[in-house]
């Protein structure tokens, strides 16, 4: 159950930082222009992906009745990492369709671990999600 | 009498599920939606801004979220669109131990694509029919007296009708969305002026497209929510329901004879009437719960036209 919450918390925030930085690729500002830093990038990218996880947490605790407090904590700490390591890689990619495929699969995967990671502890954000 | 099934766990390792196909296919019809959206942005806004174009893509894949979200659900094998596990049509007999009302305000309301069964009963079953309870499962639920029970769902008469208008009401909404989106964050970015933000302009046109997602989901979201409900109202002036009214009527302690799918549940393991098809209430016990097998033992004889096989 909690594998697949974290799934597919990885797999929705990712996807929508990869589309959404994709589509600002190569958008640039300034006389003359300046491409943004990787910590611009990674900020962006944390603001996508928490705004977009923050909503799945919000719909996964109301269908499907989970406790809400660790389902939020999980969903936060997937959104951050997802922000951080996609965002830079979803704006550097040709395409924002391709950025949306690419994220959304290593956002999943980067889900995964976090359940891994996170989940094995003794009082677990895996019981307490699998309520 | 048969030797009773032990409660709680039967056998070692994981339910085997079937594939979850309903969540590649939502997937796949988010994904196409946000293909489309692009291409579409791109004709309609893309030769007078790129921006344009992404704005609309943006709003689109808010759109999509939502429409996954609803198809997920609408597809989902519960006898409204696709059909539930078929098992076998089994009758057995006993006495009811409780009976649980699984529809939620709080689910119904805001999210009407999602509605579940209208509840379950638990029944403790007569000796006889152990194998029901027990065969090929993972588990076996009981009462505190630790008498095996079999949980008996009772589909909603609304749900269907719900889901239905759902997702016509989502497909309508999320087109709408997708174009309020777009204006609202059109607006937002005039409004704001993100060429005058220097090295912010990037957050800035993020949040412009942030908008733009947010407003078109909400739109289409509610676009199910009223479509859900106006499908539920219709399907609870059109439809009888006499295997959920025989349900409600349902006491502890009531003695029945029910027929309906037996299947093993997905998600715990336990095997189960999925759902009721029949509920044939034939008396009533005479003391409160809890009850036991040698209780429903002690019931008349019921009308079940088959006895079942032994265990082997």
């Amino acid at each position: 159950m909690s594998t697949k919450l974290c799934l597919w918390f990885g797999l929705i925030s990712g996807a929508f930082v990869g589309l959404f930085l994709g589509l600002l690729h190569g958008v640039v500002c300034c006389t003359p222009p300046q491409a943004p830093t990787w910590a611009q990038l990674a900020l962006d990218g944390v603001i996508v992906a928490l705004v977009a996880v923050s909503i799945a947490a919000a719909l996964a605790c109301l269908l499907s009745r989970l406790a809400v407090l660790p389902v939020f904590i999980l969903a936060l700490l997937i959104g951050v990492l997802t922000g951080i390591l996609l965002g830079p890689l979803a704006y550097h990619l040709p395409h924002p369709l391709l950025a949306l495929l690419l994220s959304a699969i290593l956002g999943a995967f980067i889900g995964w671990l976090m359940c891994r990671v996170v989940c094995r502890e003794g009082r677990s954000l895996k019981v307490e999600a699998s309520r | 009498m048969s030797t009773p099934p032990v409660c709680g766990a039967q056998q070692p390792g994981s339910v085997p599920g079937p594939f979850n196909w309903q969540g590649i296919a939502a997937l796949g019809a988010g994904a196409s939606l946000i293909g489309g959206g692009y291409a579409l942005g791109n004709a309609l806004f893309g030769a007078s801004t790129l921006l344009g174009a992404y704005v609309f893509t943006a709003g689109a894949a808010g759109a999509a979220a939502i429409f996954a979200l609803v198809f997920y659900y609408a597809f989902k094998a519960d006898g409204c669109i696709i059909s539930p596990t078929k098992g076998e049509t089994i009758c057995l007999s006993g006495i009811v131990q409780d009976s649980t009302d699984e529809s939620s305000t709080a689910v119904d309301v805001p999210a009407p694509y999602a509605m579940g069964p209208a509840g379950l009963f638990n029944l403790v079953v007569k000796s006889i029919y152990f194998r029901y309870v027990s065969m090929n499962s993972y588990w076996v639920y009981c009462n505190s007296l630790g008498t095996p029970l079999l949980p008996c769902v009772i589909k909603s008469k609304t749900a269907c009708g719900a889901k239905i208008g759902s997702l016509v009401g989502v497909t309508v909404g999320a087109i709408a969305g997708a174009f309020a989106g777009y204006f609202a964050a059109a607006a937002l970015g005039a409004a704001i002026g993100c060429a005058a933000s220097g090295p912010f302009y990037l957050l800035c046109l993020l949040i412009v497209l942030i908008v733009a997602a947010i407003v078109a989901a909400a739109v289409a979201i509610a676009g199910a929510i009223i479509g859900g409900w106006i499908g539920e109202g219709v399907a609870a002036a059109a439809n009888s329901d006499p295997v959920g009214d025989a349900w409600k009527g349902l006491s502890p302690g009531a003695i029945v004879t029910v027929q309906g799918n037996w299947i093993t549940d997905p998600d715990i393991g336990n095997n189960e009437l999925f759902y009721t098809t029949s509920i044939n209430r034939t008396g009533q016990y005479p003391t409160p719960p809890d009850f036991t097998t040698a209780d429903a033992d002690s019931t008349a004889a019921d009308d079940c036209p088959i006895a079942p096989q032994p265990i082997q």
